[in-house]
């Protein structure tokens, strides 16, 4: 990962299996985390911290991705942070559904897919 | 009461006795020795019963014996009926069903307003004439001749009436007080819940044809002739025609064709032109995301008018393809998945041949599955493509499962590993494979396995351990594959290391 300071990342997935799976290995590969398990708690703890990082799960219970995607977008406190998409979906439809428009959104992974993978994403993410 | 009994057929057999004309309550007065007073009361009473009903001739009232139930009601005017009749003229006339009551000869005698607006008022029609528009001898199709002909006191069938409609008829014969019969029938149509109904069952019957279809096939293009079959195997349109977008040039290809001429020269320029119109009605339902019907009687005149680019390319190609084939009908569904449009189904009829709404509405009904079919399909043919690199790839690859045993591994790892199949080594511990790592004897190669759990990847070099017991050291890249719910598998590439007198040869 990048040298010097620690950074952070936001797990945001409803899965708690793969929120937490997830958050043990970036925190083992020296990574801060934040575990949301849907979208309002995404919202909430963005209040508290502000991440270099969010993962983000595409299909969760509550408020959908283009919400969370428009009230990050409209919090000047949270628009340098780079959000990675997690799916279970193919990408043209996460196309369709606009879901690449937004400018913080600079990786989809889908499902599924190896720990290198999501890690080099994770620091591309913040090296840009 | 006995007597008051006696009195009430006393007034019945007066009035049968004065035939067709009826009586007015003098006659029946004089006839029955009673009192005016007295036999209007008696009169009412019958009347209130059914048995009786009359007619007002001026300001006389003429009695005739009911030769029907319910008589008295039908044929009474408003400010005539008791409360109650006023009240069961109403249920009848309003009732959701239909209320036909028939006499012996199939003369109709009372409709209530569900069969009115069905019929029109057929009241004093012939029943077989007014339901069925045949005549009296085919009858026996609608049950209730079998009534008439004395053959049942009651049935409870379907019928088709006239106009196509499903009828569910329940009647029942009843006597009359004159000593005939009636029939009264309760009638409901069903057409919609049987239209309802069929279309259910074909629906499932399709969906259940295309999913064997998508188990069976193994290529696009075997899934697209397999539904168009099995399409036409339900609903028995002319030709049609499954047309695959080509993401890499933008171009729609027609992957399974039916019903077409047989020898057609796919090479002659006119056969060519034909796919291109298709290709236009097949465009139109994609860039519309909904289907496209064209009926050549009434959109022929339609590509000379003012319509935007689409419309006008898809009029004219649907015109030129119905020129071609004499077809009447057009139809094209677009093939679209969440987020992705794989093509459109084309379904032509030919002239003096047509689509049914309903048999267009179930092509769009199963077109969500017919597109998922082929998208999963796509994926199949995708992912074997990509595994033919796997497979050829000279750097030796495997997968295992969370307990760390072996689910995968290419021709590759077999060869570097000395293994003539992969029955020898799928199931085995991964870590059968690999000795202890050079420089660390400590660290063992099953620690790899905790490493790249715990830290979601791992990078290094081990020491490989062949069938026939020699060594030789590998740089291997591992990694966890995450799934949906959690951890699925380890995936892990080796790339053998060559010794100096190796790379020198």
């Amino acid at each position: 990962m990048t040298k010097g300071k620690t950074r952070t990342v936001m797990i945001v997935d409803d899965e708690p299996g793969v929120l937490n799976l997830i958050a043990r290995i970036l925190e083992a590969n020296n990574y801060r985390t934040i575990k949301a398990k849907d979208g309002q708690e995404c919202l909430e703890k963005l209040k508290e911290e502000v991440p270099d990082v969010i993962l983000l799960d595409i299909i969760m219970p509550g408020l959908t991705t283009k919400e969370i995607l428009s009230a990050i977008e409209k919090d000047s406190r949270v628009s340098e942070v780079k959000i990675i998409l997690l799916s279970a979906v193919h990408l043209p439809e996460a196309e369709e559904k606009g879901l690449l428009a937004s400018p913080q959104v600079v990786d989809f992974i889908e499902k599924s897919f190896t720990m290198r993978r999501l890690i080099d994403a994770v620091e591309k993410a913040i090296s840009k | 009461m006995g007597s008051e009994e006696e009195t009430f057929d006393k007034i019945i057999n007066a009035i049968q006795n004065m035939g067709e004309t009826g009586a007015t309550i003098d006659e029946l007065s004089k006839t029955v020795r009673l009192e005016r007073h007295t036999l209007s009361k008696y009169l009412n009473h019958l009347r209130a019963d059914g048995r009786l009903s009359y007619k007002r001739i001026g300001r006389a009232k003429v009695w005739f014996v009911s030769r029907a139930p319910l008589q008295h009601i039908f044929r009474l005017s408003e400010e005539e009926k008791t409360y109650t009749e006023k009240i069961l003229s109403r249920i009848l006339s309003d009732m959701p069903e239909g209320v036909l009551v028939l006499d012996y000869d199939y003369n109709i005698l009372f409709m209530n307003r569900y069969l009115v607006a069905l019929y029109g008022d057929c009241v004093g029609q012939k029943y077989y004439l007014a339901f069925f528009d045949s005549p009296r001898e085919t009858l026996v199709q609608s049950k209730i001749g079998e009534i008439i002909e004395g053959w049942s006191e009651e049935v409870e069938s379907p019928v088709r009436d006239k106009e196509g409609r499903t009828l569910e008829i329940k009647a029942r014969k009843t006597e009359n007080p004159d000593g005939s019969f009636s029939i009264i029938a309760i009638i409901k149509d069903v057409s919609e819940r049987d239209r309802r109904e069929e279309r259910i069952e074909h629906l499932s019957e399709l969906h259940r044809l295309i999913g064997e279809s998508v188990n069976r096939s193994y290529t696009i293009d075997q899934l697209c002739s397999s539904i168009l079959e099995d399409l036409r195997e339900v609903i028995g349109y002319d030709m049609g025609d499954i047309l695959i977008n080509n993401p890499e040039n933008n171009t729609l290809s027609s992957l399974a064709q039916i019903g077409y001429r047989s020898g057609e020269d796919l090479r002659d320029n006119h056969h060519r032109e034909i796919e291109e119109w298709k290709e236009g009605v097949a465009t139109a339902a994609i860039l519309r995301k909904a289907p496209v019907f064209f009926e050549a009687e009434k959109n022929k005149n339609k590509k000379e008018k003012n319509m935007n680019a689409i419309e006008n390319e898809l009029y004219s190609c649907a015109y030129d393809l119905a020129e071609e084939y004499n077809l009447q009908e057009v139809y094209a569904v677009p093939l679209k998945t969440k987020g992705e449009l794989h093509g459109a189904l084309l379904t032509l009829m030919k002239s003096g041949r047509t689509l049914s709404e309903e048999d267009r509405s179930l092509i769009e009904g199963v077109s969500e599955g017919i597109a998922g079919g082929i998208a999963k399909i796509k994926l199949e043919e995708e992912l074997r493509l990509k595994a033919n690199a796997i497979e050829i790839s000279i750097n030796p690859v495997l997968m295992a499962d969370m307990g760390g045993k072996l689910t995968y591994v290419n021709p590759a790892f077999l060869n570097t590993w000395g293994y003539d199949s992969e029955k020898e080594v799928l199931g085995r511990p991964c870590t059968e494979f690999w000795k202890q790592r050079e420089g660390d004897e400590e660290e063992e190669a099953k620690d790899v396995l905790t490493v790249v759990q715990e830290k979601g990847n791992w990078e290094g070099e081990l020491i490989g351990g062949r069938k026939d017991g020699t060594e030789f050291k590998a740089r291997l890249s591992a990694s966890l594959i995450i799934g949906k719910k959690g951890p699925l598998q380890f995936v892990a590439v080796a790339e053998p290391l060559k010794r100096k007198g190796e790379m020198k040869q």
